[in-house]
């Protein structure tokens, strides 16, 4: 028997170490993509194969001479009379803070509150390409910010088009583009598709919480658009700018801030600029890329949080978000 | 632990933490900032606060930006989302299980700061009562 042991206890470690391994491999196998796509209307989507293609660059608008500034939204440009404003503000009110004392600062802010006004008019693109994102969810309204990467699809948080965890996807999303207080000067659009991912959906992971929304209208062709890339590179001391529509400033202005990228992580990035409730959502862009992979502004990571530890953050744009953003941007 | 023993182990473990990201990298940059990304992997919940923003004379008051903080560790990311009280005054924060601070603010008036803490099966519902006050005059 001792002969036995000596001659097949190694063959049988072997068996068992190899039935271990398939074991492990097999719920390796077996356990979902996070970054697989989910869909408002259950259509199917598969991740675009981006292979060696780490971006896409932005694109500024165009207006043939004589055509309307509107033409391509679904709603048209417009300034909300007092009374329509007086609705919408009983949903999407105007804020204005008091910060009297540095207790009073929102928490996202840090320190002095260094963002600046953005006139997204007389900007241009991309701030034309930034726009306020309203929506509802359990029968609450919400406010958001997204940014266009093609004519008819919005980035944006995962938060921002579904409940996470099991929940369910928001309703009542509306796009503005641009919107410069009472005033859509690039009217509105609605969203017809909203696309997150298991990962956000499912299991309401930080680190996976983005998304889109396919809107009802063409009016890309009008504003712009970004661009977006991915690097395994760290980011770190990459120049920035976040942008949004934060609740604490009168409603509906767009508002900026600059700083570096701090902290890289695998699905994360963290800096230390100024942002608050409303502005989850927003592009955290280089707003003159002359490097690789992308030219012109492109944003780098999706804003998502407010402090942690210090600092604010947004999700990443690595090879899996980048492949879902151009599959959403080519969905039809 | 015997070699081949430890081998089988590292493979084992080395599987298991394998991440099933399709874009999984080994060149990716590691967290810089591991205590912040240390609370990121638990999945949120769809927990939160309710809650009713009112005047000094107990009337609702819409349109007031709804402001939460971490009042205790561990501090959990919270959502940069514009959160707003309705035409009923009433909100709903969707926050992870934690300690959170508060406040409602509209135009000058801020409340004081109310303290909850979210865990998933509680349905607690705070008030948030709007005045000229500033912080510094609330109760400790």
């Amino acid at each position: 028997m001792e002969t036995i042991n000596m001659i097949y206890l190694p063959y049988i470690r072997s068996l068992s170490a190899a039935a271990l391994l398939v074991a492990f491999a097999g719920t390796a196998v077996a356990a979902v993509d996070r970054h697989q796509i989910v869909s408002s209307d259950g259509s199917v989507l598969e991740s675009a194969a981006s292979g060696a293609i780490h971006g896409v660059s932005a694109r500024a608008g165009h207006r043939p001479l004589g055509v309307p500034l509107d033409v391509e939204a679904e709603s048209p440009a417009s300034r909300s009379t007092p009374s329509e404003m007086a609705e919408m503000g009983k949903t999407y009110p105007p804020i204005v803070p008091s910060y009297a004392s540095a207790e009073a600062a929102p928490e996202t802010v840090i320190g002095i509150d260094a963002r600046y006004r953005i006139y997204p008019s007389a900007s241009g693109h991309p701030e034309r390409a930034t726009g306020l994102l309203t929506f509802q969810q359990g029968g609450f309204g919400f406010s958001c910010t997204g940014w266009l990467i093609n004519p008819n699809t919005v980035a944006t948080a995962g938060h921002c088009v579904h409940e996470g965890n099991g929940g369910s996807f928001s309703t009542n999303v509306v796009f503005y583009p641009g919107r410069d207080g009472a005033s859509s000067p690039f009217g509105s659009c609605t969203g017809r598709t909203l696309f997150t991912v298991v990962g956000w959906a499912t299991n309401g992971n930080e680190q996976f919480d983005y998304g889109a929304v396919k809107l009802n209208c063409t009016v890309g062709n009008t504003t712009g658009w970004f661009g977006f890339f991915w690097q395994t590179a760290s980011l770190v001391g990459l120049p920035v700018q976040v942008s949004g529509y934060p609740g604490d400033k009168p409603f509906g202005t767009q508002w900026s801030g600059s700083g570096d990228v701090q902290v890289s992580e695998l699905r994360k990035t963290r800096y230390m600029i100024d942002t608050f409730g409303g502005q989850s959502g927003g592009p955290v862009f280089e707003t003159d890329r002359v490097g690789a992979f992308c030219g012109g502004p492109c944003a780098n990571t999706i804003h998502a949080y407010g402090l942690v530890n210090g600092r604010n953050s947004g999700t990443r744009i690595v090879q899996a978000v980048f492949n879902n953003l151009i599959a959403w941007r080519n969905a039809p | 632990m015997r070699p081949k023993a430890r081998l089988i182990l590292m493979v084992a473990v080395t599987l298991t933490s394998c991440n099933q990201e399709s874009s999984f990298d080994l060149d990716q940059p590691v967290a810089a900032d591991a205590a912040a990304g240390s609370v990121s992997e638990s999945p949120v919940t769809r927990s939160g606060i309710r809650g009713r923003v009112q005047g000094q004379d107990g009337s609702p008051v819409s349109g007031a930006v709804i402001q939460a903080e971490c009042s205790a560790e561990p501090c959990r990311p919270i959502p940069d989302i514009g959160i707003f009280s309705n035409t009923d005054g009433v909100f709903f924060w969707p926050l992870r299980e934690g300690s959170y601070r508060f406040t409602a603010r509209k135009d000058d008036l801020t409340s004081c700061p109310v303290t909850a803490v979210v865990e998933p099966s509680k349905d607690d519902q705070i008030s948030l009562t709007l005045s000229a006050h500033t912080t510094t005059g609330c109760p400790l």
